[in-house]
């Protein structure tokens, strides 16, 4: 149990010592201009513990120690993670100086536009169907 | 679980040394905790690089790193509402005058 609990103390501090240079990754230089990819990082964790004791109706050996006791509490531990990263954009380092290319994901940009024009087309055919319906 | 810890820092990363160009990069690192004693926590980390400085032995330039994927998604955000409250704004004036009150 001691040994979750510095565990989670330890998951605890990973927030406060993220190394912020991960989201810029190593220069290339091509042609005499040095490029540089630019990522946004996204990652998640989480980990839990729980401990329970036998039931009442569970009979303990008469000679049973108190360590006994202790190995038959059941303990359930669990951790998860995830992590995403994503490419937002790449600077360029030429002999003029530095530009940021800005990268576009156009597949999602491309599904948000999909989902508009419905948005738009279902609010324009219940505004049509409201003006061009008779009363009864 | 209690409430989520929400923190939001913007931290300098190691400056990148390209030929005579000296870049001085910042990070926006926003971290949400949950935590509760002795039985867990669940931690969000987001690393967002947010502007690099471009410094040569005669002049500095700050550039900002555009989020251009998420404005143009919110920009898109923005046009649905505006059509949806345009569109309200049609129908209930249309239905209004369709159905004026009896006896006036």
């Amino acid at each position: 149990m001691e040994a979750v609990k510095a565990l989670l103390e330890r998951l605890d501090r990973v927030p406060e010592e993220v190394n912020v240079n991960a989201v810029f990754g190593t220069p290339e230089t091509i042609d005499g201009i040095t490029l540089i990819p630019v990522a946004e990082i996204m990652y998640g964790f989480g980990a839990g513990v729980g401990s329970g004791h036998s039931s009442e109706g569970d009979e303990a050996p008469a000679d049973a120690s108190a360590d006994a006791d202790v190995s038959e509490a059941a303990i359930g531990a669990g951790v998860g993670a995830g992590a995403k990263a994503r490419p937002i954009a790449y600077i360029t380092v030429g002999p003029e100086g530095a530009r940021v290319q800005p990268i576009v994901d156009e597949q999602k940009v491309s599904l948000a536009g999909i989902l508009l024009g419905f948005w738009a087309i279902g609010w324009a055919g219940l505004v049509l169907k409201t003006l061009f319906t008779r009363r009864s | 679980m209690g409430l989520p810890e929400q923190r939001i820092r913007l931290v300098a990363a190691d400056p990148i040394e390209v030929g005579a160009w000296r870049l001085l990069p910042s990070v926006l690192v926003s971290t949400s905790s949950v935590q509760s004693q002795n039985k867990g926590s669940r931690h969000f980390v987001r690393l967002r690089p947010a502007s690099i400085v471009v410094a040569s032995e005669n002049s500095a330039e700050w550039i900002e790193i555009p989020n251009t994927t998420g404005n143009v998604l919110s920009t898109m955000a923005a046009a649905a509402a505006g059509i949806a409250l345009v569109s309200s704004l049609i129908i209930a004036v249309s239905l209004i005058l369709k159905n004026p009150r009896e006896g006036r």
